[in-house]
């Protein structure tokens, strides 16, 4: 589905990305954590066109080029993401922005009632259809991550990129949201590639997981190779103190 | 043809013209790099101190007792301003401090327009009374060789005190951090103040030259407020000296062009090489 | 047609009340005048509303593409000899086409809206300049008396001043301007512009093509001007730059705009109504102090009153029990003055 070659990004003199080779198939969800610093939010900005990578970079989505397309033609074509720092519409009602996500997020336009039903399905999805009408900025932090989680699946996209989607709720919440991504591929058949700093959560739940350090993958394999892995360890012991 | 000491009188009055242009400039950048407010009312102050000047002289005050009473109560209305209007934009900050900076001090030139027409509405003049130079073949106006040397001595001075006072320095600490600056004790809302203030005795002093040179009416003061934003986005707008060379080059370009293909076309190149800038090196106005 | 149109019935009554309103003030060519500029320069502030509310694009040069609309259709008119009414539409485009450039550009450089504001404001010196300069055309200062789409004819069979015919056709672009407006902020591009205005990054990673939609909104508004600017210059019978300066045009439907509150339906022509209000009483009482007024009102109104009149006075109701139907028209929740 995602597949990726030699993927770099440079800041000026400082190499954020440094070739990265990736594969996300169909029905995966691969995990990707690392220390702080090590590219993994540049990594994500890279393949869905907010940043411009370096020349030799090399990203197919579905088996399309994607290198050079702009950020809203990746989505419309079945990429979607969300982000660190959560970024719902908070002035609009729940509703709306999943119906943006609906109506948006498609490489067909589909109509208003279309977008409506799609919108209504997503946030059931997630669990906030009684929120529908509530104005966005007005839900908890978690329930705002989970509609932008609703936003993205409203489109009915391929593959999601997660963005720390787990952090700063509580375990429980950890439980929910790990069994919604569960269900996301279950359910729904979108891929999901995942950043992750809580382990527990992305550990018990990820298929595979690749491991960045320093803009280069230091490792892959399943949750298991990877807690066993000494290199793994040992990047993760040498940055303690940064992060 | 022309000669080559019309070229050279040109090229005096060009730098003369441009002196009051890089004031202005000067003057907006002082402003919005200390707090990213665009002084949208340069111009009215420039046109107050000069005309204010011009009065004097009508009740009979001498010349440079008249621009230093000019100038000073452009200073004490520019305190005025900062502590009023100013305190109240300084209360956001980002974006939403850059557009209400905008509209109240769009507000307050218009303002000062629409007051200013009901008292003065004739064109001023501050005549400096200086005899024409004559160096070699070509003959230059006293009052733009004199309009240069005010300038450069003003600018010279400001540039010192920016790099050699403490209190300059404090201002140029905060230009480039100001949260570092507060962390060292700067209290950046006081050192706005007087750059602030410093910024429209300058404009005022760009006003009074310009007076010296040819007419000012209180509708030149939106004209002088467009000088001066064209000569930032082409200087940059956190750039003092880029704000000198470009008010220099353009007040050279412009009267040239005036004398050439006349005013209209010579305002049009003013205007379009700021769109151009503006186009091509948009990171002017934002970095 | 409310399915259509939400609101659609609000709008039929305030056209109504338009409609009948030159009917007391018949005979006076004064308050036809007035009612005139009231929704012209209510056209103006739907043009800010949908370019500089709904998409953050500070267009200040709506002097500038008001006056191209007028002095295009007038060159078009006479010198390839057809009606004013098939000019104006070709006018209309090519003022489109300058506020789509200026976004299109604008969006692809992701400008800020103090970019935005100073490029637009140097576009309108030029057009200022140029409209005085280019005498041929514009016959400079003094200009030239403006009286195309030959309503006299219409005037006398109907038996009432021309300035009353002019008034109706004005009225019937205001009406057309809302209903587009209506439309809309309901439709796909209202969601889209208020995603874009609320977080341009979030906006592109659903999908939606940022620079595109700014562009649409440049071009809707750059035509909604032209039409303004040219029924302006018509409904003053005589054209000259003083008409489409900074000060006459921009300010003015600045304040318009902010007093009737940014991002409401009716904000432009409740704001319309008492900005114009204030002139008429300021050009009996006070005529040398309408500038000065209009500055001061800028900066208050700024400041103190960013939601505008309607916000306030459902406020102002609410606190009392009295419900009013929502003037707000859409999807765009109303904003009291950002985050600041």
């Amino acid at each position: 589905m995602l597949e990726a070659a030699n993927i770099r990004k440079k800041f000026g003199g400082l190499v954020a990305v440094d070739g990265v080779d990736l594969e996300i198939g169909n029905g995966e969800i691969v995990g990707l954590i690392g220390p702080n610093g090590a590219g993994k939010t540049t990594l994500f900005n890279t393949i869905t066109g907010v940043l411009e990578p370096e020349q030799e970079t090399e990203i197919t989505f579905n088996g399309e080029d994607i290198v050079a397309l702009g950020t809203h033609e990746i989505a419309r074509a079945g990429l979607l993401r969300t982000f660190q720092i959560v970024r719902v519409f908070g002035e609009m009602s729940v509703f709306e922005n999943a119906v943006a996500g609906a109506l948006f997020g498609t490489e067909e336009s589909i109509s208003q009632e279309e977008a409506e039903d799609r919108a209504r399905e997503a946030l059931a999805f997630v669990g906030l259809e009684d929120k529908a009408d509530m104005q966005a900025e007005n839900l908890p932090i978690a329930q705002q991550k989970q509609l932008e989680l609703a936003r993205a699946v409203a489109s009915e996209p391929d593959l999601v990129l997660l963005d720390e989607i787990a952090s700063g709720l509580t375990p429980g919440e950890i439980e929910e949201l790990s069994d919604t991504i569960r269900r996301l591929r279950d359910e729904l058949g979108i891929s999901v590639f995942w950043i992750e700093h809580i382990m527990d959560a992305i550990m018990g739940t990820a298929d595979r997981i690749i491991v960045l350090k320093s803009g280069e993958k230091i490792a892959e394999g399943t949750p298991e190779e990877i807690r066993n892995d000494q290199v793994v360890t040992e990047a993760y012991l040498g940055a303690e103190d940064e992060s | 043809m022309v000669t080559i000491s019309t070229l050279a009188a040109l090229a005096v009055d060009g730098l003369a013209f441009g002196a009051s242009l890089a004031l202005l400039g000067v003057g907006i950048t002082l402003v919005y790099g200390l707090g990213e407010v665009l002084n949208l009312a340069i111009g009215a102050f420039a046109v107050i101190a000069a005309i204010l000047a011009s009065l004097l002289i009508d009740q009979g005050m001498s010349l440079p007792v008249a621009i230093a009473g000019g100038l000073a109560f452009v200073g004490v209305f520019g305190l005025v301003v900062d502590r009023t209007l100013l305190s109240l934009v300084y209360r956001s900050d980002g974006e939403e401090r850059i557009l209400i900076g905008i509209f109240t001090t769009l507000g307050l030139t218009v303002l000062l327009e629409g007051v200013m027409v009901n008292y003065v509405s004739s064109q001023y003049s501050l005549p400096l009374g200086l005899d024409p130079i004559r160096v070699g073949a070509a003959v230059v106006t006293g009052t733009s060789v004199a309009s240069i040397v005010i300038a450069a001595v003003v600018l010279a001075v400001l540039f010192l005190f920016l790099n050699r006072t403490f209190l300059g320095k404090a201002t140029r600490t905060i230009f480039q951090d100001e949260r570092g600056a507060r962390l060292v004790g700067i209290n950046p809302r006081k050192i706005r103040t007087l750059v602030f203030v410093l910024s429209v005795l300058v404009a005022g002093l760009a006003g009074v030259l310009a007076a010296a040179r040819s007419n000012v009416s209180v509708a030149t003061s939106f004209e002088f407020t467009t000088f001066a934003l064209i000569v930032s986005i082409v200087g940059g707008v956190r750039s003092l000296v880029g704000a000198v060379v470009a008010g220099l080059l353009l007040g050279l370009i412009n009267t040239m062009a005036n004398f050439f293909v006349g005013s209209y076309f010579a305002t049009i190149i003013l205007f379009g090489a700021a769109i151009v800038f503006l186009l091509f090196r948009p990171e002017v106005m934002s970095s | 047609m409310s399915d259509f149109l939400p609101g659609g019935r609000k709008l039929a009554l305030v056209g109504l009340l338009f409609v009948l309103a030159p009917l007391p003030v018949m005979g006076s060519g004064y308050f036809v005048g007035v009612l005139s500029r009231t929704l012209l320069f209510a056209l103006f502030a739907i043009a800010l509303n949908i370019v500089f509310g709904h998409n953050d694009q500070l267009f200040l040069f709506m002097g500038g593409l008001g006056g191209i609309g007028a002095y295009t259709t007038a060159l078009i008119a006479d010198s390839v000899g057809v009606s004013a009414w098939l000019a104006l539409p070709v006018a209309a485009v090519i003022a489109g086409l300058i506020g789509l450039s200026v976004s299109w550009i604008s969006a692809r450089r992701s400008f800020t809206v103090i970019l935005i504001s100073i490029l637009t404001l140097n576009l309108q010196l030029v057009f200022s300049e140029a409209f005085i300069g280019a005498r041929g055309l514009t016959g400079g200062s003094t200009g030239f008396p403006y009286e195309l789409f030959t309503l006299s004819g219409i005037a006398e069979a109907a038996g009432v001043p021309t300035a009353v015919v002019i008034y109706y056709v004005i009225l019937a672009f205001f009406l057309a301007a809302m209903v587009l407006y209506i439309w809309l902020i309901n439709s796909k591009y209202g969601i889209a512009f208020e995603a874009i205005r609320e977080d341009e990054m979030a906006a592109e990673s659903i999908g939606i093509d940022v620079v595109r939609y700014k562009s649409i909104a440049g071009f809707i508004a750059g035509v909604i001007i032209a039409i303004a600017g040219t029924l302006l210059a018509r409904e003053a019978t005589y054209i000259t730059p003083s008409i489409f300066t900074f000060l006459a045009v921009d300010v003015i439907a600045l304040v318009v705009l902010i007093v009737g509150g940014i991002r409401q339906t009716y904000g432009p022509i409740v704001g319309a109504v008492i900005v114009e209000a204030i002139e008429a009483i300021l050009g009996t009482y006070a005529a040398n102090w309408r500038t000065a007024i209009f500055g001061a009102l800028l900066i208050l109104l700024f400041l103190y009153f960013r939601s505008g009149v309607i916000v306030k006075a459902q406020e102002f109701l609410e606190d009392r029990d009295v419900s009013l139907g929502g003037g707000n028209g859409g999807t765009a929740a109303v904003d009291t003055g950002g985050d600041g």
